[in-house]
């Protein structure tokens, strides 16, 4: 049997990084314990965006090429940018309560657009699910793939643009990370190891979507 | 909330907010790994005959 090296390598950067960030790094001083939800939340965000923005490209140049590998490939990474999106919308109001009084603000623009890019990728999946036919599947969702993608821009502007609870970025900023070492190498090993979980997840999907193409394939013409 | 974060002095009294911090770790690490076992559990069941 052939042995994956990459999922368990993210198995274990995984590990690696949930046990640096509750042994090894230091507490916050204002926020206490909460503040570690950090190290998952902003990884998580930072894939969901790498996700969609891959789905936008693969679907932009299966437009123009119309290859069906382009097309899996969208369909791979929109299902784990969901993943993804889901647990920034779950540790998000998990850190809010303790640190803002709640778990959600509607006024939010940062919350409530990254709950609409969850809507819009959702949509995407139950599109994909709803069309027969493989080519106008593609295209369409390709469509969606490409205008979902516009609200990642959005999205991190949002604190420049709107009143918000959420910080202005303190590490991806012009000057220095007003943050501490140690903390910062923590943040750091965390976008390693959650960005390798989702090259893991995609190889794994696209491999699903190969396979089910291949098995229809195999049914259509028996 | 704040743009900054700070180093805890050693002893200091801070507040009370391991309660959230667990649970969201327990959440996100659920979440990950039933979809590790959706994505085996889909393939396996396309091998199937």
């Amino acid at each position: 049997m052939k042995i994956s090296w990459l999922p368990i390598a993210a198995g274990v950067a995984v590990v690696g990084t949930i046990i640096r960030a509750a042994f090894f790094t230091p507490l916050e001083a204002k926020q206490g314990a909460a503040q570690k939800i950090f190290y998952l939340h902003v990884p998580a965000a930072w894939v969901a965006f790498l996700a969609f923005f891959l789905v936008a490209v693969a679907s932009g140049v299966y437009l123009w090429l119309r290859d069906q590998r382009l097309d899996r490939f969208a369909e791979s990474s929109a299902e784990v940018g969901v993943v993804f999106t889901t647990v920034v919308l779950i540790t998000g109001p998990l850190w809010a309560k303790p640190i803002w009084g709640t778990f959600w603000a509607w006024w939010d623009v940062r919350l409530v657009s990254t709950l609409f890019l969850w809507f819009i990728y959702v949509a995407y999946l139950v599109l994909r699910g709803a069309v027969d036919s493989p080519d106008l599947r593609a295209r369409y969702s390709a469509v969606l793939g490409i205008l979902g993608a516009l609200l990642i821009p959005f999205i991190h502007l949002s604190v420049y643009l709107f009143s918000t609870m959420h910080p202005m970025p303190i590490v991806g900023k012009p000057s220095k990370p007003s943050l501490p070492g140690e903390m910062l190498m923590t943040l750091m090993i965390s976008l390693f190891s959650f960005t390798l979980l989702y090259f893991a997840f995609l190889r794994s999907r696209y491999a699903y979507a190969v396979e089910r193409d291949a098995r229809t394939a195999r049914l259509e013409n028996a | 909330m704040q743009s900054s974060a700070t180093r805890a002095p050693r002893g200091s009294r801070m507040p009370e907010t391991s309660t959230y911090y667990h649970i969201a770790y327990t959440i996100a690490l659920s979440i990950y790994t039933l979809y590790a076992v959706s994505l085996w559990m889909r393939r396996k069941k396309l091998r199937q005959p």
